[in-house]
């Protein structure tokens, strides 16, 4: 069948490049819960949000500060400056995250699932019913983190709502549309955080 | 009577369709659960809704009492599959009222292994939470761990079977 | 998700036409027959191989890419959750089951539906063995639910980023049609 020989070659090209961008930019990417703790351990981040001025203003993450790509191509940090960047969408972020690179910045990492991840991870760490003892210690972990930035850590979170991995490594989650963030965003203004 | 089209091609057309479903339900695609609904509601006509909802491994099944399967994903999805295997049948001229045995075995001890081996992958699927469709191949793709123990277990256990069974089908 | 009949009605409707696509390309394949799925353990064909594995492969990389290209949200896909050891003895049961019945869930419907009285059995047997475990549930429960290890991954496992997972599995299957292609020329 003649089909096959491409199908093997483009199997092979998707599969070796998922490798690739995996190992090469994985590096590059920060979990939210990591970068929580380099805020709170006091290790200097300059963290940049490049999302819009009204989501901005309605919830950052705490210590950011709202950037666009123009003001990227501009600004002049340290050398030696930790940057860490986030927005809603991914293509702008990992464009930023090029940006910042050829411009010389060695350490630049850029939160793989946006905002949503701190949210959900940091921000309402939350406690499945049928949590496992690891689940438990590591929520605990979670929650004294959570409370350090005023968060609210959620208990006995049935299953299904748990927010579900996607191939995550080491339990993170799958990045969100930023309706759902703007939603979740919104539901922490009414409760007050 | 037409040929069977190219395993690999099948199998990327497959994939294509479980992608729909991730895109289209969030959910992968999946077959034993299906059975497990209907079993359901078989048990709530038997003993009513309200003994059948009492029994932990039913009760997940009957959100909507005795009509519950009719509002269940899987089980439209197989609806599904028996009417594309029909057509797909149908269009092939694989269309046969008979029963796919080995040559040495007659009908009636091949229907009553049928029966046997229905009965044995049931009580499987359940603990596997899933079956070759639910498990292996959507649960598969996305990399879950049982899934791939479900993977590895199945073919394993179809491979040391086979030397026990080759009057059935060889 | 709301509750309108409209919008379960074709919730269902996807369902019905993702089966049918299912359905249709099982058929095609073969795998609707009995003979040719058990093929692939007494080394006739590889069919079941074949198809489960290029099905796989497609949809994990289809999955990853689209992700990874921000067109499909896949954070809001189940993952199922693993019981390592029930899904372990589920596994071997079920592929004990398979061998003897020859059909599996999904393709035992399609069997049945081409007129196949073996898909019928396999069915019957399916609800008959799912009825035995509900009625048995009580001893079983504490098996059932033993080794919860929540939505696990194989990334999480290895200690791999997802991609390198990705590939290191299309490898591995590309590696085994490769030699089940070898094998057929040989033989």
């Amino acid at each position: 069948m003649t089909l096959h020989a491409p199908l093997f070659v483009a199997a092979l090209i998707l599969g070796g490049g998922a490798a690739a961008t995996d190992t090469l930019l994985g590096g590059d990417q920060m979990t939210a819960v990591a970068l929580a703790e380099r805020i709170k351990a006091g290790q200097p981040t300059q963290v940049f949000d490049l999302r819009g001025d009204e989501e901005f203003h309605s919830f950052h993450i705490p210590s950011a500060q709202r950037a666009t790509l123009g003001d990227l191509i501009d600004r002049s940090l340290p050398r030696s400056a930790s940057i860490v960047l986030y927005g809603d969408d991914r293509a702008r972020v990992v464009q930023a995250w090029a940006l910042l690179r050829i411009r010389g910045y060695r350490h630049v990492a850029y939160l793989r699932q946006g905002l949503y991840e701190w949210i959900a991870r940091v921000h309402q760490p939350a406690l499945p019913a049928d949590a496992t003892p690891g689940e438990r210690a590591e929520f605990d972990r979670l929650a004294a983190l959570s409370r350090y930035f005023g968060g609210q850590p959620r208990l006995d979170v049935p299953r299904a709502a748990m927010p579900a991995g996607y191939w995550t490594a080491g339990g993170d989650i799958g990045a969100r549309p930023s309706v759902e963030t703007a939603l979740l965003v919104a539901a922490i203004r009414r409760r007050g955080c | 009577m037409t040929r069977y089209a190219d395993p690999y091609l099948a199998g990327i057309g497959i994939g294509a369709v479980l992608l729909g479903a991730y895109a289209l339900a969030g959910q992968g695609l999946g077959a034993s659960g299906a059975f497990a609904s209907v079993a359901a509601a078989f048990t709530a006509a038997a003993v009513g809704t309200a003994q059948a909802t009492a029994s932990p491994a039913v009760a997940p099944y009957l959100p909507d009492g005795l009509a519950s399967p009719l509002r269940d994903w899987l089980v439209w999805e197989l609806l599904g599959v028996a009417a594309g295997g029909f057509a797909s049948a149908w269009s092939a001229g694989r269309l046969a009222w008979t029963t796919e045995r080995g040559p040495r075995v007659a009908a009636g001890p091949r229907l009553a292994a049928a029966l046997s081996g229905g009965v044995v992958m049931g009580i499987g699927a359940k603990f596997a939470r899933g079956c070759t469709s639910g498990q292996a191949l959507s649960g598969g793709a996305l990399l879950s761990v049982g899934s791939w123990i479900f993977i590895v277990a199945a073919f394993a256990a179809a491979y040391a079977c086979a030397p026990l069974a080759r009057r059935l089908w060889l | 998700m709301s509750a309108t009949a409209g919008s379960l009605a074709a919730t269902l409707a996807v369902a019905c036409a993702l089966g049918f696509a299912f359905g249709w390309l099982l058929e095609r394949a073969g795998l609707g027959n009995a003979r040719v799925l058990v093929g692939q353990f007494y080394f006739a064909n590889l069919t079941v191989f074949k198809v489960l594995f290029s099905a796989l492969v497609t949809a994990m990389l289809g999955a990853f890419w689209l992700d990874r290209a921000g067109l499909l949200d896949l954070g809001g896909v189940y993952v199922p959750e693993t019981f390592a050891l029930p899904q372990a003895i589920g596994g071997v049961l079920f592929g004990a089951g398979l061998l003897l019945g020859g059909l599996c869930p999904g393709t035992s419907c399609v069997a049945a539906a081409t007129g196949r009285a073996d898909g019928v059995a396999v069915m019957a047997g399916l609800v008959a063995g799912i009825l035995a475990f509900n009625f048995a549930f009580d001893s079983l429960k504490q098996l059932y639910a033993s080794t919860p290890l929540g939505p696990l991954t194989l990334p999480a496992v290895l200690h791999l980023p997802p991609g390198v997972v990705v590939g290191m599995v299309t490898v591995m299957a590309l590696g085994i049609f490769t030699a089940a292609h070898r094998l057929r020329r040989e033989s």
